[in-house]
C-alpha cells in the first residue's frame, strides 16, 4: 500500500456493491474489504490503520448496527463511519446516528457525493484526534481539571490581559493526605481528589476571572482577583466541604495564598511562595490558611544555609559542648550536668540550637550530631578521670532518629568502651513523646541500655498524652519535668498541687525528679517543700562552656540527692498494694485504722480500713476524699490536736497519742483516743499509722450497719 | 487497413453499445450506472451480469414460498440495493413492491410480483448475455 494514501474499510456483503465502491475509491484511497460486521471487526483488531469505514447495515452474521455498537466504546471509536443505506427511513437513520454513525450515503452510490462525504468525515476526525490530544495534553486525567502546564500558560495569559487588576495565587492541599490514602486506600484517595476538583470548579464559576488546576498529588491551585474577604470565605467553604466529606475521618485543608505584586514574575515562583505559605499551616495547630510574607522565604533560605554548612561544621568541629549543671536541691551544690550543643559558626558566630536542631531533626542529620556530642562528652569524662577527678555523670540527649536505631546499644557501649568509662557516667535523656510512638520497642531498648549500665532519664515528663501509662510501662530511672508545666493555668495552686503529687508519686517509685527551667527563688522554695531532688535552671546556672563548668565544680563535693526514703519498701508495698493478702491483713484489724502522710502543710490519709469507713459512714476504703472527709468529722480544734500528735510521732520517730472529739456519720459527737505510730518517710513526708478507740479504750461503735 | 483483431474489436464495441442501448430502452439507468462506475462500460456490464445472476433471487423465492417474511425482506432489500447500483431500474421498481410489504411483515400475495421480477430478470439476461469476471 502507498504510505501516503489513506485506507478505507468497506463493510458490505454484496460483492457487486463492494466492487463498485472499490472502483469509486481506488484513485484516492487504499481499500480493505469485509463481507460482514464480524470480518470488519477482525480487520480493525488486526491493526489495519483505517481512516474511515463505509458500512452497510443489512448483512448476515453481524449487521451494521452491531458494528456501530461494538465500535462505539472501543479503541476504534474515533474512526468515522459512513453508513450506506438504501432506505429513506428516518428511524433507521436516527438509530445509526445514535449508535455513532458520522454520515450517510444512499444507494445507489453517487461517486462525487460519496467521495466528498468521505473526505469531510476524515478531515473532521483528524481535527477531533488533534483536539483529543490537545485535551489530554492540557488536562489532568484523574480530575479533568487543567493540569500544571496549562495552568501556568493560562494564568500567564490572564495576567497579561488584565494588567491593572491585582491577583492572588491560592494553593490548596489536604493536610496529611498520604495518611488518608494509606488508611482508606488509593481509590478512596482518588475519589476525594475528584471531590475537591468539583469543589474548585464550583468556586471558579462564581469568579469573573480565574484559572485553576490540579498541580500534582493533592495540590490544587487557583489564580483569581485578590479580595481577602472572598479568599478567606472560599477557604472556609473549602474547609467545611472537606469536613463534610467523611464523617468518620476529619480531613483538613492547608491553604497558602500569595498576593501577586509583580504580574511579570514567573508563575512557578509564585506557586512556590504560595506553597511556602501553605506549609506554615501544617506546622500550626488549627490554622488552615496562611498568607505568604517574606519572612517565610527568609526562613527557607536560612534553613538552606544551615543545610549547606552542616557537614563542614561537623568535620571542622564547629559544634561545641556546653554544660548546664544540675543542682542537688538539698545541698544546693552541683551534681553532674546536661550536655547541650552550641554552634560556633566561623562567619555567622554563635547560632542558637533553636535555629538548627529542628532542621537537623527534619533531615536526619541529628543522628550524626547526637553521636558527635556523645563522643565529645565521653572524651571529656575520660579527661577528667585521667586528671584524677571523680566526675558526676553527664547526661546527653537522644533524638528519635537514634532511638529507633537497632544498633543504638552497640553504639553507646562501643563508645564507653572506647573511652574506658563506666556506663553510669554517661546518662541518656529520652523524650516522652518518643516513647509514645512505639512503647514496646522503647521498653525493650531501655531495658537493654539499663542492662548495659546506663541511667535513663525521661525528658519532658508530663508533656505527653499518656504520661501515667508510659510511667507504668517504661522502667525509667529519672524524671525530668519542665517548670513550664506550672505556667498557664488560671486556677491558683492547681498546677502546684499536681506537681507535688507527681513528685511524691515519683518518690514512692524511687524515681528521682529533676525540675528544669527553674528561674526564681519562689520556685526553688516550692520545690524544696515538695521534696524535689534536683533542679536545673538559670536560677542556679546557665549552660556554660566546659572550662567554666570545670571551674565551677573544682573542689566541690558532688553528691546525689537521696532517693530512697526510710522504710520505703515495706511501706510502699503495704500502702499501694491492691493484693488480697495485704487487704485482708489491713481490714482484719477491727479497730478503725488509717495511714497518714504528714508534711509541712498538713496531713493526708493515704489508706484506711473497713472499720474506719463504717465508723464514719463511707462506702469505699479507697475513697480519695478521705482527708477532707476526716476533717469534716472533726471540729477545727480537734484537727489541730490530731495534727500536733502526728507531728510529734513524726519528729520523734516513735509513738504519740491524743484525745479529741469526732463527729460520726449519724451526727453524734464522740470522744476518741488516737494512738499513732511513726512508720517511715517518703521524701520530706512522714508516714504514720493511726488507730482510733473510745476514751475507755473500747472500740468505737459503727454509725451504721454494713 | 484496420489492425489485426480490429474487426472483432469494432464488432465488440458495436456489440457493447447495442447492449447498453437495449438496456436503456428497457428502462435501465445506464448513464447513472456508468457514471457510478467512472465510465467503465465493460466493468458496468460485468456488474450488471453478476447482479442478474445473484443467488438472492432464488433465495427470495424460497423464503416467500416458506412464508418467511424476515428472510425474504433481507434478500429483497439486498437485491434492491444492488439493482439500484447497477441501474437495473425495472427490477429495482419490482423489488420495492416486494420489500415494503415484507418490511411490514406481510409475505402473502407476493408471488405474482415475484414472478414478474423473475421475468424481468430473464429479459435482462437475454439482453446482456453471459456474466463475466469484473477484475
Amino acid at each position: 500500500m502507498d504510505r501516503d494514501r489513506l485506507t478505507v474499510l468497506i463493510v458490505e456483503d454484496q460483492l457487486i456493491n463492494r466492487q463498485i465502491l472499490c472502483r469509486i475509491l481506488r484513485d484516492e484511497y487504499d481499500v480493505v474489504e469485509a463481507v460482514n460486521g464480524e470480518a470488519a471487526m477482525e480487520t480493525l483488531r488486526s491493526g489495519s490503520e483505517v481512516s474511515a469505514i463505509l458500512l452497510d447495515i443489512v448483512m448476515p452474521v453481524m449487521d451494521g448496527y452491531a458494528v456501530l455498537r461494538e465500535i462505539k466504546d472501543s479503541p476504534y471509536a474515533s474512526i468515522p463511519v459512513i453508513v450506506m443505506t438504501g432506505e429513506t427511513d428516518i428511524a433507521a437513520e436516527q438509530k445509526a446516528l445514535d449508535l455513532g454513525a458520522w454520515d450517510f450515503v444512499p444507494k445507489p452510490y453517487q461517486p462525487s457525493v460519496l467521495l466528498l462525504r468521505l473526505k469531510n468525515v476524515i478531515v473532521r476526525s483528524q481535527f477531533y484526534l488533534i483536539s483529543e490530544m490537545k485535551y489530554a495534553y492540557e488536562h489532568d486525567t484523574l480530575t479533568d481539571l487543567y493540569n500544571r502546564n496549562s495552568f501556568f500558560s493560562r494564568t500567564r495569559k490572564m495576567l497579561e490581559d488584565d494588567p491593572d487588576e491585582r491577583y492572588a495565587l491560592v494553593r490548596l492541599d489536604v493536610n496529611k493526605f498520604h495518611v488518608f490514602n494509606s488508611y482508606w486506600g488509593e481509590e478512596e484517595g482518588n475519589r476525594l481528589l475528584r471531590y475537591i476538583a468539583d469543589s474548585i470548579r464550583t468556586d471558579a464559576k462564581q469568579l469573573d476571572e480565574c484559572t485553576y488546576a490540579r498541580i500534582n498529588a493533592d495540590a490544587f491551585c487557583m489564580c483569581e482577583r485578590y479580595d481577602e474577604a472572598v479568599i478567606n470565605s472560599q477557604a472556609e467553604t473549602f474547609r467545611q466541604r472537606l469536613a463534610d466529606y467523611n464523617k468518620d475521618y476529619l480531613i483538613e485543608p492547608c491553604v497558602g495564598v500569595y498576593i501577586i505584586e509583580d504580574p511579570k514574575q514567573n508563575i512557578v515562583t509564585m506557586l512556590e511562595l504560595a506553597t511556602l505559605a501553605a506549609k506554615e499551616c501544617k506546622s500550626r495547630y488549627m490554622t488552615y490558611i496562611q498568607y505568604y510574607h517574606p519572612e517565610m522565604s527568609d526562613k527557607v533560605l536560612q534553613e538552606q544555609n544551615i543545610v549547606n554548612d552542616m557537614h563542614n561544621a561537623l568535620e571542622d568541629e564547629q559544634f561545641v559542648v556546653y554544660l548546664q549543671p544540675k543542682y542537688n536541691l538539698k545541698t544546693e551544690r552541683p551534681y553532674g550536668a546536661e550536655a547541650l550543643i552550641r554552634w560556633q559558626h566561623p562567619e555567622k558566630g554563635f547560632l542558637s540550637p533553636g535555629l538548627f536542631i529542628p532542621v537537623f531533626e527534619r533531615n536526619g542529620f541529628i543522628g550524626k550530631v547526637d553521636y558527635y556530642m556523645w563522643e565529645h562528652v565521653c572524651a571529656l569524662l575520660r579527661k577528667w578521670l585521667d586528671e584524677g577527678l571523680d566526675p558526676a555523670p553527664i547526661s546527653v540527649n537522644m533524638s528519635r532518629v537514634n532511638l529507633y536505631n537497632p544498633n543504638l546499644v552497640e553504639l553507646l557501649t562501643g563508645l564507653v568502651k572506647k573511652y574506658r568509662l563506666p556506663a553510669r557516667l554517661l546518662n541518656l535523656e529520652l523524650t516522652e513523646s518518643a516513647y509514645m510512638e512505639n512503647p514496646e520497642v522503647m521498653e525493650k531498648m531501655i531495658r537493654r541500655l539499663q542492662a548495659a549500665g546506663f541511667t535513663i532519664f525521661m525528658d519532658d515528663f508530663g508533656s505527653g498524652y499518656s504520661s501515667l501509662n508510659t510511667l507504668k510501662n517504661i522502667p525509667v530511672d529519672v524524671l525530668k519535668i519542665d517548670m513550664a508545666f506550672l505556667a498557664g493555668n488560671a486556677a491558683m495552686g492547681r498546677n502546684e498541687c499536681i506537681l507535688a503529687a507527681v513528685i511524691r508519686m515519683a518518690g514512692w517509685l524511687e524515681i528521682p525528679v529533676v525540675m528544669e527551667g527553674v528561674e526564681t527563688q519562689r520556685q526553688v522554695e516550692f520545690l524544696k517543700s515538695v521534696g524535689c531532688g534536683y533542679v536545673q535552671g538559670y536560677y542556679y546556672a546557665k549552660p556554660m562552656p566546659v572550662a567554666d563548668y570545670e571551674a565551677l565544680v573544682r573542689g566541690v563535693e558532688q553528691t546525689p540527692a537521696e532517693t530512697v526514703s526510710e522504710n520505703h519498701e515495706v511501706m510502699a508495698r503495704t500502702i499501694w498494694s491492691s493484693g488480697e493478702q495485704i487487704n485482708l491483713l489491713f481490714n482484719s484489724i477491727k479497730i478503725p485504722a488509717a495511714i497518714f502522710e504528714v508534711g509541712d502543710d498538713g496531713f493526708n490519709a493515704l489508706r484506711v480500713n473497713e472499720s474506719y469507713n463504717r465508723l464514719f459512714g463511707y462506702g469505699d476504703t479507697e475513697d480519695d476524699n478521705l482527708d477532707k472527709a476526716y476533717g469534716r468529722h472533726m471540729p477545727p480544734e480537734s484537727a489541730a490536736l490530731a495534727e500536733d500528735a502526728f507531728r510529734r510521732a513524726a519528729e520523734s520517730r516513735s509513738e504519740a497519742e491524743c484525745e479529741y472529739d469526732i463527729v460520726l456519720g449519724d451526727g453524734s459527737t464522740r470522744r476518741a483516743h488516737m494512738d499513732i505510730q511513726y512508720w517511715g518517710a517518703n521524701g520530706n513526708m512522714k508516714i504514720v499509722f493511726a488507730m482510733l478507740l473510745g476514751t475507755d479504750n473500747q472500740a468505737l461503735e459503727a454509725c451504721r450497719d454494713d | 487497413m484496420p489492425p489485426p483483431g480490429a474487426d472483432f474489436l469494432i464488432v465488440g464495441v458495436c456489440g457493447m453499445k447495442k447492449t447498453l442501448d437495449a438496456l436503456k430502452s428497457r428502462g435501465c439507468d445506464v448513464d447513472g450506472a456508468l457514471g457510478r462506475m467512472l465510465g467503465d462500460a465493460d466493468f458496468m456490464l460485468a456488474c450488471v451480469r453478476m447482479a442478474l445472476d445473484d443467488a438472492d433471487f432464488g433465495k427470495l423465492g424460497e423464503a416467500l414460498e416458506q412464508g418467511d417474511a424476515g428472510q425474504a425482506f433481507e434478500r429483497a432489500h439486498t437485491l434492491k440495493g444492488v439493482m439500484a447500483n447497477t441501474g437495473l431500474v425495472p427490477l429495482y421498481d419490482s423489488l420495492i413492491k416486494i420489500v415494503e410489504p415484507l418490511r411490514a411483515g406481510h409475505s402473502e400475495n407476493l408471488g405474482g410480483e415475484y414472478a414478474r421480477l423473475m421475468r424481468l430478470r430473464d429479459e435482462m439476461r437475454d439482453i446482456t448475455g453471459k456474466n463475466g469476471e469484473v477484475r
